[in-house]
């Protein structure tokens, strides 16, 4: 009898299991669907075209690791892992690399991956000092310099293997292939350009691609879309990922959307214009940046969406910059101004600052820092950036805005302190007297020690870059430096009705 | 010099498992070599600074990646590599501080020590290429709790696991109700149950006691096999095309601890619950498990009700919580992995 009970119950409760829903049940990734973006800026996937430190040679590069491929990359674990590169070599000395290249790979326009495509392919994008040459199926890179770092160079975005086709466009070997363009824009690195309007690109997804095929079929993304716009978007589901700004990638949390923070990515920085007697007085630089409050701008103006710059390099890049500190001291920063000239008020003051980072985040800091710089006793005028479209900052001012002071962004693109520091000094206009590309740790620590001191650049914050993603997305798996990795990326369900059959992502409603 | 990553050869298998588990015998000690060495290197350094006091405290903080377990052994290395030195670490609040960080870059790990007041003194920076550390090691990613519902039910459950059976090592969910075994398979549109095993008369018990059974430790033997352990008694379970239980009167056993493994680390994870009222709502916590040093927690994670069964998958990679949500009276099946990064 209690045997027959038992099988009755158990039938009950597999007749419970059979009809209860099955919620968010396990399932391997599914392939299928259309992953949509949506960008503010517009951007070129031509590598050849990227400035470094800008925000468009970043969003370029995201666009960029969808068609094409590096010869290496690193991963989460900072090992070196091999994309087109199967094997490589390299003298004792560092001065001679050989990269066997993947047999079997083909660019989306069919032709074979071979060392000499390789080598045309990052020529334009190395260093002159670097010479190439092509060994039967290997690419041999040399220089009279050490190139102990080469791998984790060549890892960072800009070092693409594509292949310039008859009319400009570029064939790569990635996950995705260019679509047909629904509106003006197309993968010849010319992509959409019009700051007033969204455009979009579409990336097909590769077939045949040597890494394997990637989950989504499609990954469109739109243009020009605005910030309040694309968290309207992701809220109401037209979107898949978007960028956050730090006021509204706030909001989402607390509203409980899913966010995703990269590492502190893009620096706000003063720039002194050493030809400008007020701006070259040591003195005073040191004043300016005693002055500044750099917690409170990172905690109450940016309400702690960024961090405060103590250095140039940020601490995930460095690993050193914990160990300086820059604190506010106004009673320092006010003695420094009473030891200036009796008429440097007359002559020199309101100090004019020149915000040439584009966007309201930068002209709130000017302000906050002409705040600062006005209780020890330095009056500062803020000029705006009016008639620079485009340009997010540049090592030589306009002739209409010449400044003692400018605001700076400088987004990090390198894996490598050293190059990043030579970059960044370089795009900027900060002189610095030993190269810190091929130093070891603590030697950049010297010379950054160095710049710091000489205050031609004054760091104010470091700011993460925040992404909206739909609950729908999965496997989202970026690198912490920024980077997306969308082929591994799957949609769990099929996407709402395409905006592209009605209305467009980004149009207002 | 050279690394080559071609597509390994099918033949060489039997030796790609024998070092695969020549890996996971050895890797702690090559992990341990590699940062004791390089904790001896930091200490080196630190007794040839100019103007080295006699004696200091010593501030350690670890800011990397590394795992609490990997800073310990710098710190026994280091400290060790110390005393055999003039110079004294001692704990007095009015010596000097020797103040050593360890922090980490995309490619390296840097020991950076750095004598407080430190006016006159550089720090001592030492980089170490992270690929010096045995592959997969070297770093242990901050780890968090994910959960995955995958059931839920007004009937009662006790226990869950998963499995993988078969050539083709299918994956089966098992559910040990009060009275019966059920399996289940993972379909197009969820889990669905396949078939079930009344459980014996033996293992019944004479009311509901969650908690009290559940699937017991997985024996070492081969092939492995499923256990449930039911009234102080345990049967093993029979997969294959039909569902069945064996009892021969083995006694049981204590239920073994859910341990599991994070992708971004070789230390693996024991899982720990609040273990509070059942009226209450519990949550699931993540301990690194690494032999009694400092141990690193994940976040907690929350959990509709009380977990009434942790267990986990023998491959380490996921276990099944078994929760009963407060606000529905429903008993639900989550799979908790860990996850790494944020």
């Amino acid at each position: 009898m209690k045997s027959i009970a038992s099988h009755w119950l158990a039938g009950i409760s597999l007749a419970a299991l059979a009809l209860a829903a099955p919620l968010d049940a396990a399932r391997p990734p599914r392939y299928g669907g259309t992953l949509r973006v949506e960008m503010s800026r517009s951007a070129s996937v031509d590598p050849r075209s990227w400035r470094a430190g800008t925000e468009e040679a970043a969003a370029g590069a995201r666009l960029a690791a969808l068609l094409f491929d590096r010869l290496v990359e690193l991963d989460d674990y900072g090992r070196i892992q091999p994309r087109l590169a199967v094997a490589w070599t390299h003298d004792p000395a560092f001065l001679r690399w050989r990269f066997t290249i993947r047999a079997g790979v083909k660019f989306s326009a069919g032709t074979p991956l071979t060392a000499t495509e390789a080598a045309l392919a990052l020529r334009p994008l190395l260093a002159a000092s670097r010479q190439l040459s092509v060994e039967g199926d290997a690419l041999v890179i040399q220089s009279a310099v050490p190139m102990p770092d080469l791998l984790l160079e060549l890892a960072a975005p800009p070092y693409f293997i594509c292949r310039a086709l008859p009319g400009g466009a570029l064939a790569g070997t990635g996950p995705f292939l260019p679509g047909a363009p629904p509106a003006a824009a197309g993968a010849s690195g010319a992509a959409a350009n019009s700051s007033d309007a969204t455009s979009r690109m579409i990336f097909r997804a590769n077939p045949d691609a040597w890494s394997g095929r990637p989950y989504v079929d499609a990954v469109e993304v739109t243009f020009g879309v605005p910030a309040q716009r694309q968290f309207y978007d992701l809220q109401t589901g037209l979107a898949d990922i978007v960028e956050l700004t730090p006021d509204l990638a706030l909001r989402a949390a607390q509203g409980g959307l899913r966010t995703w923070t990269s590492a502190p990515l893009t620096l706000y920085a003063l720039l002194f214009d050493e030809s400008l007697p007020a701006a070259a007085d040591p003195r005073l630089r040191e004043a300016f940046s005693l002055s500044l409050d750099r917690a409170s701008m990172a905690g109450v103006l940016l309400q702690k969406q960024a961090e405060p710059a103590s250095t140039l390099l940020p601490q995930w890049l460095s690993g050193y910059a914990f160990l300086v500190a820059l604190e506010t001291n106004m009673d320092r920063a006010r003695q420094l101004r009473a030891a200036l000239p009796a008429n440097f008020a007359s002559s020199a003051e309101p100090l004019r600052l020149f915000v040439s980072a584009s966007g309201d985040l930068a002209r709130l800091l000017a302000d906050r820092v002409a705040l600062d710089a006005r209780q020890a006793g330095l009056q500062v005028k803020v000029l705006n950036r009016a008639g620079v479209p485009g340009a997010t900052f540049s090592a030589t001012p306009a002739p209409d805005s010449t400044a003692e002071l400018r605001m700076v962004t400088w987004r990090y693109s390198s894996l490598l302190a050293g190059a990043e520091l030579d970059s960044l000094a370089a795009g900027l206009g900060i002189s610095h007297a030993d190269a810190a590309a091929g130093a070891n740790s603590a030697q950049l620590f010297g010379i950054e020690r160095r710049m710091l001191g000489e205050r031609a650049a004054v760091p104010l914050v470091v700011l993460p870059e925040s992404t909206g993603l739909a609950a729908r997305v999965h496997d989202w798996r970026p690198a912490r430096w920024g980077e997306w990795r969308l082929a591994e990326a799957w949609l769990d369900a099929p996407e709402p009705p395409s905006p592209l059959s009605g209305k467009p992502a980004g149009a207002q409603p | 010099m050279k690394r080559n990553f071609h597509r390994p050869v099918h033949a060489t298998a039997a030796l790609v498992l024998a070092l695969l588990a020549a890996l996971f015998v050895f890797p702690r000690t090559a992990r341990a070599d590699a940062l004791e060495d390089a904790a001896r290197t930091l200490a080196g350094k630190v007794a040839a600074l100019p103007r080295l006091p006699a004696s200091a405290a010593l501030a350690w903080e670890n800011r990397s990646s590394l795992s609490e377990y990997q800073s310990a052994i710098l710190r026994r290395a280091f400290i060790s590599a110390l005393a055999g030195g003039l110079f004294l670490l001692v704990e007095n609040a009015a010596v000097p501080v020797l103040r050593v960080t360890l922090s980490d870059t995309p490619a390296h790990i840097l020991l950076i020590a750095v004598l407080q007041p430190a006016e006159e003194q550089d720090p001592v920076l030492l980089e170490i290429d992270r690929a010096a550390f045995p592959a997969g090691q070297g770093v242990s990613l901050a780890a968090r709790i994910e959960r995955q519902l995958l059931w839920r039910q007004p009937e009662p459950l006790l226990d869950g696991i998963e499995w993988a059976e078969g050539a083709n090592q299918e994956s089966s969910l098992l559910l040990l109700t009060r009275d019966s075994l059920l399996r289940a398979r993972s379909a197009q549109d969820g889990w669905r149950v396949m078939d079930s095993a009344p459980l014996p008369d033996s293992l019944l018990l004479p009311w509901a006691r969650e908690g009290e059974a559940g699937f017991a430790a997985v024996s070492p033997a081969l092939p492995p096999q499923p256990k449930i352990r039911m009234n102080r008694k345990v049967c093993a379970v029979t997969l294959g095309e039909k569902l069945g239980l064996s009892c021969d009167g083995e006694a049981g056993g204590a239920k073994p601890d859910a341990v599991i493994a994070a992708p971004c680390s070789r230390e693996n994870y024991r899982l720990l619950t609040g273990g509070g009222d059942r009226n209450e709502k519990d949550w699931i916590q993540a301990q690194e498990s690494v032999d009694g040093e400092g141990a690193r927690l994940t976040p907690r994670m929350e959990m509709p009700g009380p977990v009434l069964a942790l267990t986990a998958r023998p491959e380490g990679n996921s276990a099944i919580a078994i929760v009963r949500d407060l606000l529905t009276g429903d008993y639900e099946v989550h799979r908790i992995t860990l996850a790494c990064g944020n």
